[in-house]
C-alpha cells in the first residue's frame, strides 16, 4: 500500500472544528434557511452546557400508551363509590370522545404507602416500596380527546401541526455525552397515533431524531427483537469491510487531491469509520447477557408477564449509563380484548390488571437499579399516558370501561431534582377537573425542561420566518416540585 | 379555561443580525456608500425593533411604530418625535438607540437584543439623509432592471451572466472557469432528469464538437419523460405531497396519487407556470375553453391544496375544519408566495404586513371550499369505449361464425347439443323466463348437493369432447362424472363477468372416451352451481377444421375474458376541491376557534391589494379570483408569485437560491443577494410565458451554470467563503431519489415506464408482516423513486436517512446531512449490496469487456463519467486481490469474484464522487 498517501488533507482542521459522532455532521441545522453560515460547523451533538445549573442530565420517558385511569390508579375518590351510577352532578368537558355515561366507582382499594402516605390502588405490588421517591402530579390537563391529538401533543406539545418532539428539543439544547451513540433513542415505539411525528424532529436538525429501536408498527416490537437498523452487514466479514474502508479513504484522498480540500467530504468519510465503530459499539449497549442474574430478576426478565416491559426498562438503564440523552420505554403493546395498551373503553378491571402486572416489577425495579447505581440523582423518570380516563362510565356493551380524559389526570416524576414522596397538584372531588396547581401540557414540558437547565422560553429554534419553542407561546414551570 | 400568556413569542434570536453580517462581508459596502432602506435599515429594524414596534398591533406597548414612515415620523406621546428625517439631533431615535441609560436604551436589555456599532451609524446617517422609506422589496412589482456593463463582456454568455459578473467584480472576486465537458455532462443529467448518463451519451456529448453540442444536450434532456420526474418531485416537495394523512394516523389517500402524475405531466408538458398554480388552486372553477386542459387535470390539479396532513381523529368538528384551512393556508401562502401567512392566525404577523383579518379573509375563501374526493371522467374514456366494444364485436363474430361449424355437425347428428335444462334426472332448479326469452338454464335452488344428469345415445363409440355453455359471476366449481366416474373435478370452474345470458360462454372441459350406444353425464356442484344454459358432446376424430375451431373457440372466450376484465371505466376518483357554502368567518381570536371576534369579508393580502376585486362574488369561495390576481402580469402579487418560483428554479439548479430563504420572501427572511437579477428573471418569467423550460435554458445556457467547482481561487475563497456571490459551482450532494434511481440504474434495473399507480402497501397500523412486506416492496421496487408511496410518518428510510423531507409541510430547501448512519446504510443495506451485485455481474458478463481493466474502465465511466487514473487501476486490482484473499473459504472461484466485485461496486457507491455532482 506503499503508494497510498494515507493522510486526510485536511483533517486537522476538521478535528479541530468537528467531532463528529452518532449524529455527526448535521450540515442541516447550520445550513437551515436561518442560520446563514456555510461554514462546517461544529458537532451538533457535543455536549452544550444549559442555560443554569440543571438538575437532571437526561429523561426516561415511561410513556403508557392509550391512557391509564388516574382514578383506579393513583388519584383515589371515594365520592365516586358513594355516587355510584348518578350523573356527573356538573357540566362535564365540551369536547367527548364518546357519549359520556354515569359515575363508576373504582373496582380496587387504595392504600397509602410508604412515609410519604402517597396512595396507590391494590393493583400495585411493588412500586409502593419506592413510594417516596416519586413525585405525583395530578392535576395534568389539557390536551386533546383523541388519541393521535393527545398522543402528538404530549411528544411534541402541537396536537395537529408537525413539530419537533420532546426529546429532539432536548438533545437540540443539550447534546448528549456519547458520541458512539444517539442522543435521542426510543425503545419499541408504536406507529399509532403520531407514529414517527412522536420522535421526530420537524424542522429541528435531523441528528435529533429519536432513534427507533424496533420498527414503529402496530403491534410494535417485542423488546428482544429491537435493534438498530443497518447495525450488521449481512455478508461482510469486519476485515472485509476494513478493506472497503481503506479503499474509499485513498479514493476520498485522490480526489482531493485534484479538486481541492474540502472539509464537507472529508466528514463524511469520517463518518465510515465511525459507523465501523459503532457496529462494536452499539450492540455492546444492548447486550444485556452480562447483568447479574439479581439485576435481570429486579425487572422480571425471569418471568414472562414483565420480561418484555423489563427488558424494555433495563435497556433504558443502560442507555442513561452510556449517556443517551433522553431514552423513551413504550409500554405500547395491544391485549387481545382492547386495541391500545391502556386504551380500556371496556373491560377496565382485566385491561388495567393486566397492565400493571406488566410494568410494575420493572418500573420499580429501574427506579430502585438507578437509584443503588446512583444515577437516579440526575435522571429524571417521567411515568404516564396521553390522558387519563373519565371517572364515568362509558356507555359499552360487556365489561364496563372508561373514556378518554383531558380535564386532569395523573403523571408521575422521580429522580432529577424533583421532590420524593409528594404528591402535586390535585383534581376535584370526582376526579374530574384539575383544580390545583393545573398543569398543563405545556406547563409540564417548560417543567422537564427546567428540570434539565434549559429555560424553555430561550430554547428557541428559528423556521419560516419565526422562533419556535417547545412550549410555543405558553408553559409555566411547576416550581412547586423542583426539590 | 386556556390560559394565555402574556408574553407572546419572545426570545427571537437576532439571526437577522447575521444576515447583516454576510451581506456586508459580501457586499463591502463602503460605509458612506448611499444608504438603501432596503438593503440597509429594514433588516435591522425587523430584528431589533419591529417584535414591540411593528406591524402586530397587540404587541405595541405605544402607538409608536416603526414599520411604517407615518408611524415613524410621528408625534410621540411623550410629545418630541423618534424621527425627524434629515435631523438627526432632533430624532430621539438616536438618542435612545445611543444611552448607556438601561432604562433609556433602545433595544430594551430584556430584550437580549443589542445594535452595533455599525448598525447605530447606519440608522444616523440614514436619518440624517432624509429617513427616505421603502416598501418591503418583496411587495414593489418587479420591473426590467438594466443589464449591468461588465470589465470582462468575453466571460458574459447571455444576461444573466451579466449579473453575476458585475457583482464579482464589485465585490473583487474572479469566477472559476468552465469546467470540462464529462463534468458538464453529468451535472445536466443528474440536474434535469435525475439519472447519470450513460457511458454512450458520454462518448456522445464528448465527441460532438459543434458548438450547439450543448444546447442541443440541454434539449434533449428536457424533451424526455425523466425531466418530468425528477422536476415534479421539485414540486411534491413544495406540494408537500403525501399518500396518507400524517399526523396522528396514516390512512392512506388511495386517490392522491393522480396529483402526483398531473404534475409529472405539467412538468413534461412545460404548462406555464401562471396555468399550473390557476389549476392547482382553482382548476374546479375555470371555465371550459380557457386553455387547452382537460376539465379532469385541471381537478385533479385541486388536489395540491387536497393532500395535506389531516387528524381525521379530531372530535372537535370546528377545529378540525379550522386545523384544514390553517394547513392549506400555510402551504398556499409558503409554496406561491413566499410567506408565512400561518403567523396571522393568532396575532398580526410581527414582521410582515399581514394582519389577523387578512388571515381570516382569505381563510373565509377556504372555509368556503371542501375538500373531497371528486369523481371524473377518465381522459381518453370514449376512445377507449370505442376500441373495447370494436375488439369485443370482432370476438363475438368470429366465435359465432366458428361456432357454425359446430352447428353444422349437430345438424348431421355426429356431434349432440343439449339445452342444460332438458336433464333427465336431477334435483336442479331450471329457470326459463327470467333471463330472456328463450333462455333456460339450470342452476341451485339454494344451498345443496347440485346435480343433473343427461342420458347420451350415441351411435359410435371413441373421445368426445365436453363443452359447458354457462355464465358465472364467481367461481362455483363443480365435478363431472361419466358412466358413474368422476373424470374431472374442476368443471365450470371460470367466470364471466356476470350471471346473466349475455355473458355466457362455451367452456372445453376435457376429451373422454365415451362408449357406443347409452351414456350417462352427472354434473355436480355443491353448494351453489354457476347458471348452465347447454351441453356439447363433439366426436374427436371430425376433420381438422373442426378442432382447429374448436380451439380457436376457446382462445377467444380467454381473449374475451380478458378483455372484459380491463373494461375500460368512466370515472376515476381524485383528491379534489370543490366550492362548498360560501361564507365569511369570524375572527379567531388568539386564533381560538371557541372565541370569535368580527366577521371579516373574504379578501385578499391588503399589503399588495391595489389590484385587488372590491369584493368577492357571494355565490363562489373566491380561489378563482385569488388564482387570477396572483398570475397577473406586471403587478405586485403577480410580481411576487414571480419571483418566488424563478428563485426555486434558481435554487433548485444551485443549491441556493438568490433569496436564501425560499419560502420566505418576509422582513424575516433572506435578502436577494442579486435584487437586480431576481427582478430580471422574475420579469422574464412573465414575459416569456412562464415557460418553466425557458428559464432551465437561460440558467444552464449561463456561463454562470458552467463554472467549475474548482476551490483553487484562494482570494475568492477568503472573501465568500459560502460563494453567495457565485465565484464557483457549487459542488451538491445528490438528493435522496437520485441516489436510489442511479443505483438501480448502474444496476440494470430500472423501470423507466411513465406514471404510477395507487399506492399498494398497509400504512395504518401495519403489523409487523405488513412492516416485513411493505420493506420489501420498497427495496425491490425498480420504479423511479418519484412512484413509491410517500406515507407520511413513516417514509422510506432509505430515502428518509438522506433527508428526503417531511412531508408535513411545504419544503423549500432540503437538508444535507451528513451522519453514521448513512454510512451504515451504505455499508449494511441489503439494497444497496443487491444494486452492488447486479452492477457487478453486469460487468462480469459483459463478454466485449477483454480484461479487467476494460472492466474497471467500463464501470467508471458508468459511475463516475470518466475512466479510472493509474493509481485508482491499481488500488482496485490490489482491492479485488485481497478480498478474493478474505473469502479463502468459498471453494467456487466465479463466486469469490462475484463477491470481491460486489464489494468494489459496493465501495464506489460509497463514495464522495458517487454521493456529489460537481
Amino acid at each position: 500500500m506503499q503508494e497510498s498517501p494515507v493522510q486526510l488533507v485536511s483533517r486537522r482542521q476538521m478535528l479541530n472544528s468537528t467531532a463528529i459522532g452518532f449524529g455527526g455532521l448535521a450540515l442541516r441545522g447550520m445550513l437551515a434557511e436561518e442560520c446563514r453560515a456555510d461554514s462546517i460547523p461544529a458537532n451538533p451533538l457535543a455536549p452544550r452546557p444549559p442555560h443554569f445549573v440543571a438538575r437532571a442530565k437526561r429523561v426516561i420517558f415511561l410513556f403508557m400508551h392509550g391512557g391509564p385511569s388516574h382514578v383506579d390508579l393513583f388519584d383515589p375518590k371515594p365520592r365516586l363509590a358513594r355516587d355510584n351510577g348518578k350523573p356527573l352532578p356538573f357540566k362535564g368537558s365540551r369536547v367527548r370522545f364518546a357519549k359520556r355515561g354515569n359515575l363508576m366507582q373504582s373496582p380496587w382499594q387504595f392504600k397509602q404507602h410508604g412515609q410519604s402516605g402517597i396512595p396507590m390502588s391494590q393493583l400495585w405490588q411493588h412500586l409502593p416500596t419506592v413510594a417516596d421517591d416519586l413525585c405525583m402530579m395530578h392535576s395534568v390537563c389539557e390536551t386533546n380527546v383523541s388519541h393521535g391529538g393527545a398522543c402528538m401533543k404530549i411528544h411534541t406539545g402541537e396536537e395537529a401541526l408537525v413539530r419537533p418532539s420532546m426529546g429532539a428539543w432536548v438533545s437540540y439544547g443539550l447534546g448528549t455525552e456519547n458520541q458512539d451513540l444517539p442522543s435521542y433513542l426510543t425503545i419499541c415505539p408504536t406507529s399509532l397515533h403520531g407514529g414517527v411525528n412522536n420522535f421526530g424532529t420537524a424542522f429541528l436538525p435531523a441528528v435529533h431524531q429519536g432513534v427507533p429501536l424496533g420498527s414503529p408498527g402496530y403491534p410494535n416490537t417485542l423488546a428482544k427483537n429491537a435493534k438498530f437498523d443497518f447495525m450488521t452487514s449481512p455478508r461482510a466479514t469486519s476485515q472485509q469491510q476494513r478493506l472497503q474502508l481503506e479503499l474509499l479513504k485513498k479514493l476520498h484522498i485522490r480526489q482531493q487531491q485534484t479538486s481541492g480540500p474540502d472539509a464537507e467530504l472529508d466528514a463524511r468519510i469520517q463518518s465510515f469509520e465511525l459507523a465501523f465503530r459503532m457496529q462494536s459499539t452499539a450492540p455492546e449497549a444492548m447486550d444485556v447477557s452480562k447483568e447479574s442474574k439479581t439485576t435481570r430478576a429486579l425487572y422480571g426478565l425471569d418471568d414472562k408477564t414483565t420480561a418484555n416491559f423489563g427488558l424494555e426498562c433495563l435497556l433504558a438503564r443502560r442507555f442513561a449509563e452510556r449517556g443517551v440523552r433522553f431514552i423513551q420505554v413504550s409500554h405500547a403493546h395491544s391485549l387481545p380484548f382492547n386495541n391500545e395498551q391502556w386504551d380500556q373503553h371496556t373491560h377496565l378491571k382485566r385491561g388495567h390488571s393486566t397492565n400493571v402486572a406488566q410494568i410494575d416489577k420493572p418500573i420499580t425495579g429501574l427506579i430502585k437499579d438507578l437509584k443503588s447505581r446512583g444515577l437516579l440523582d440526575d435522571t429524571l423518570v417521567l411515568w404516564g399516558g396521553e390522558f387519563g380516563r373519565t371517572p364515568t362510565v362509558q356507555v359499552a356493551k360487556g365489561e364496563a370501561g372508561r373514556d378518554h380524559h383531558t380535564e386532569g389526570f395523573t403523571m408521575w416524576m422521580a429522580g432529577g431534582g424533583v421532590k420524593r414522596g409528594y404528591r402535586y397538584g390535585a383534581t376535584d372531588e370526582y376526579g374530574y377537573y384539575a383544580v390545583e396547581n393545573r398543569c398543563t401540557i405545556h406547563d409540564l414540558h417548560a417543567t422537564i425542561l427546567h428540570l434539565l437547565g434549559l429555560d424553555h422560553t430561550r430554547l428557541t429554534y428559528p423556521h419560516a420566518g419565526r422562533d419556535f419553542r417547545l412550549t410555543d407561546v405558553y408553559g409555566e414551570v411547576a416550581k412547586g416540585i423542583i426539590a | 379555561m386556556r390560559r394565555i400568556a402574556v408574553s407572546v413569542c419572545v426570545g427571537f434570536c437576532a439571526s437577522g443580525s447575521l444576515l447583516a453580517l454576510a451581506a456586508d462581508a459580501n457586499n463591502k459596502q463602503p460605509l458612506d456608500a448611499p444608504i438603501k432602506f432596503n438593503r440597509d435599515i429594514a433588516p435591522i429594524l425587523a430584528a431589533n425593533c419591529f417584535e414591540c414596534h411593528g406591524p402586530d398591533a397587540k404587541k405595541r406597548e405605544t402607538e409608536f411604530r416603526l414599520d411604517t414612515r407615518a408611524g415613524a415620523i410621528a408625534k410621540l406621546e411623550s410629545g418630541g418625535f423618534a424621527i425627524v428625517p434629515g435631523n438627526r439631533e432632533k430624532s430621539t431615535l438616536i438618542k435612545r438607540i445611543t444611552s448607556t441609560d438601561d432604562d433609556v436604551r433602545m433595544p430594551p436589555p430584556d430584550s437580549k437584543k443589542t445594535l452595533t456599532g455599525d448598525q447605530i451609524r447606519l440608522l444616523t446617517r440614514w436619518i440624517s439623509e432624509g429617513a427616505r422609506w421603502q416598501r418591503h422589496w418583496a411587495f414593489i412589482t418587479p420591473r426590467r432592471p438594466a443589464i449591468p456593463v461588465v470589465k470582462n463582456e468575453k466571460s458574459v454568455q447571455n444576461d444573466l451572466d451579466a449579473f453575476i459578473l458585475a457583482r464579482l467584480e464589485r465585490a473583487g472576486l474572479t469566477p472559476a472557469p468552465q469546467c470540462d465537458k464529462r463534468t458538464l455532462v453529468r451535472r445536466a443529467f443528474f440536474d434535469l432528469i435525475g439519472l447519470p448518463p450513460t457511458v454512450a451519451e458520454v462518448d456522445r456529448f464528448l465527441t460532438d464538437k459543434s458548438p450547439t453540442a450543448y444546447a442541443e444536450l440541454i434539449d434533449r434532456l428536457l424533451a424526455s419523460p425523466r425531466y418530468g420526474e425528477r422536476w415534479a418531485r421539485h414540486w411534491l416537495d413544495i406540494a408537500r405531497y403525501g399518500d396518507s394523512n400524517g399526523g396522528d394516523e396514516n390512512h392512506l389517500y388511495p386517490n392522491a396519487y393522480h396529483y402526483r402524475n398531473y404534475v409529472i405531466e405539467a412538468f413534461n408538458r412545460d404548462l406555464p407556470y401562471d396555468r399550473f398554480l390557476q389549476e392547482q388552486l382553482a382548476g374546479d372553477l375555470l371555465p371550459p375553453g380557457d386553455g387547452d386542459r382537460h376539465t379532469s387535470d385541471r381537478v385533479t390539479a385541486t388536489g395540491f391544496l387536497a393532500l395535506g396532513t389531516k387528524i381525521l381523529a379530531e372530535k372537535d368538528p370546528a377545529k378540525k375544519r379550522a386545523d384544514m384551512v390553517d394547513e392549506q393556508l400555510d402551504t398556499f401562502g409558503k409554496a406561491v408566495l413566499g410567506l408565512a401567512i400561518g403567523c396571522a392566525r393568532c396575532h398580526d404577523h410581527k414582521f410582515d404586513p399581514i394582519p389577523t383579518a387578512d388571515y381570516y379573509a382569505l381563510a373565509g375563501i377556504f372555509h368556503s371550499t371542501n375538500v373531497k374526493d371528486r369523481a371524473l371522467q377518465r381522459q381518453g374514456f370514449p376512445a377507449a369505449k370505442k376500441a373495447y366494444d370494436e375488439k369485443r364485436a370482432a370476438i363475438k363474430a368470429e366465435t359465432d361464425q366458428l361456432n357454425q361449424l359446430v352447428a353444422a355437425k349437430i345438424k348431421d347428428g355426429s356431434a349432440i347439443l343439449r339445452e342444460a335444462e332438458s336433464f333427465d334426472r336431477g334435483n336442479v332448479a331450471t329457470d326459463k323466463s327470467r333471463y330472456g326469452k328463450g333462455i333456460g338454464i339450470i342452476s341451485d335452488p339454494g344451498g345443496q348437493k347440485n346435480f343433473a344428469e343427461y342420458d347420451i345415445k350415441l351411435s359410435g363409440g371413441g373421445d368426445y369432447l365436453i363443452q359447458l355453455r354457462y355464465a358465472a359471476k364467481d367461481a362455483r366449481p363443480g365435478r363431472l362424472i361419466i358412466n358413474a366416474k368422476a373424470v374431472k373435478g374442476n368443471i365450470l370452474s371460470s367466470t364471466t363477468g356476470s350471471w346473466f345470458p349475455n355473458t355466457q360462454r362455451w367452456f372445453s372441459e376435457g376429451i373422454y372416451p365415451l362408449k357406443k350406444g347409452e351414456n350417462t353425464l352427472r354434473l355436480e356442484s355443491e353448494p351453489m352451481m354457476s347458471h348452465i344454459d347447454k351441453l356439447r358432446i363433439i366426436p374427436k376424430d371430425t376433420a381438422g377444421d373442426l378442432n382447429r375451431a374448436l380451439a380457436r373457440i376457446d382462445e377467444l372466450g380467454r381473449e374475451l375474458a380478458a378483455l372484459e376484465k380491463a373494461i375500460p371505466r368512466t370515472t376515476h376518483k381524485v383528491m379534489a376541491l370543490a366550492d362548498g357554502s360560501i361564507r365569511n368567518v369570524k375572527i379567531h381570536l388568539r386564533g381560538n376557534h371557541l372565541s370569535l371576534g368580527k366577521e371579516v369579508p373574504r379578501q385578499f393580502l391588503r399589503v399588495m391589494s391595489e389590484e385587488t376585486p372590491k369584493s368577492l362574488p357571494g355565490n363562489q369561495s373566491g380561489r378563482l379570483q385569488l388564482a387570477r390576481w396572483l398570475t397577473r402580469p406586471d403587478t405586485a402579487a403577480g410580481g411576487l408569485a414571480s419571483r418566488v418560483m424563478v428563485n426555486r428554479i434558481w435554487h433548485w439548479h444551485f443549491g441556493r437560491g438568490i433569496v436564501g430563504s425560499p419560502n420566505d420572501f418576509g422582513a424575516r427572511g433572506d435578502r436577494p443577494t442579486h435584487p437586480l437579477l431576481l427582478d430580471y428573471l422574475a420579469h422574464r418569467f412573465v414575459h416569456d410565458g412562464w415557460s418553466i423550460k425557458s428559464m432551465h435554458r437561460l440558467i444552464m445556457l449561463s456561463g454562470t451554470y458552467q463554472m467549475s467547482t474548482q476551490n483553487n481561487n484562494g482570494n475568492s475563497a477568503k472573501i465568500d467563503p459560502g460563494n453567495r456571490l457565485h465565484w464557483r459551482f457549487k459542488r451538491r450532494r445528490l438528493e435522496a431519489e437520485v441516489i436510489r434511481d442511479t443505483l438501480i440504474a448502474h444496476a440494470g434495473r430500472l423501470d423507466r415506464s411513465l406514471g404510477g399507480g395507487p399506492p399498494t402497501i398497509k400504512s395504518q397500523n401495519p403489523s409487523p408482516a405488513d412492516l416485513v412486506k411493505n420493506r420489501r416492496f420498497y427495496e425491490t421496487s425498480r420504479r423511479r423513486t418519484v412512484y413509491l408511496p410517500v406515507v407520511r410518518t413513516n417514509v422510506y428510510k432509505f430515502l428518509t436517512l438522506l433527508d428526503f423531507p417531511n412531508a408535513g409541510t411545504p419544503v423549500g430547501k432540503r437538508a444535507t446531512t451528513t451522519v453514521p448512519t448513512q454510512a451504515l446504510m451504505m455499508m449494511n443495506s441489503p439494497f444497496v449490496i443487491a444494486q452492488a451485485e447486479h452492477s457487478a455481474k453486469r460487468i462480469l458478463a459483459d463478454e466485449k469487456l477483454a480484461d479487467e481493466n476494460a472492466r474497471l474502465t467500463r464501470l467508471y465511466v458508468q459511475l463516475f463519467s470518466r475512466p479510472p487514473s493509474a493509481a485508482e487501476t491499481r488500488w482496485a486490482a490490489q482491492f479485488i486481490d485481497a478480498y478474493e484473499t478474505s473469502l479463502k473459504d468459498e471453494a467456487d472461484a466465479s463466486a469469490r469474484r462475484l463477491k470481491a466485485w460486489t464489494a468494489l461496486c459496493q465501495t464506489l457507491f460509497a463514495s464522495n464522487e458517487f454521493f456529489y455532482v460537481n
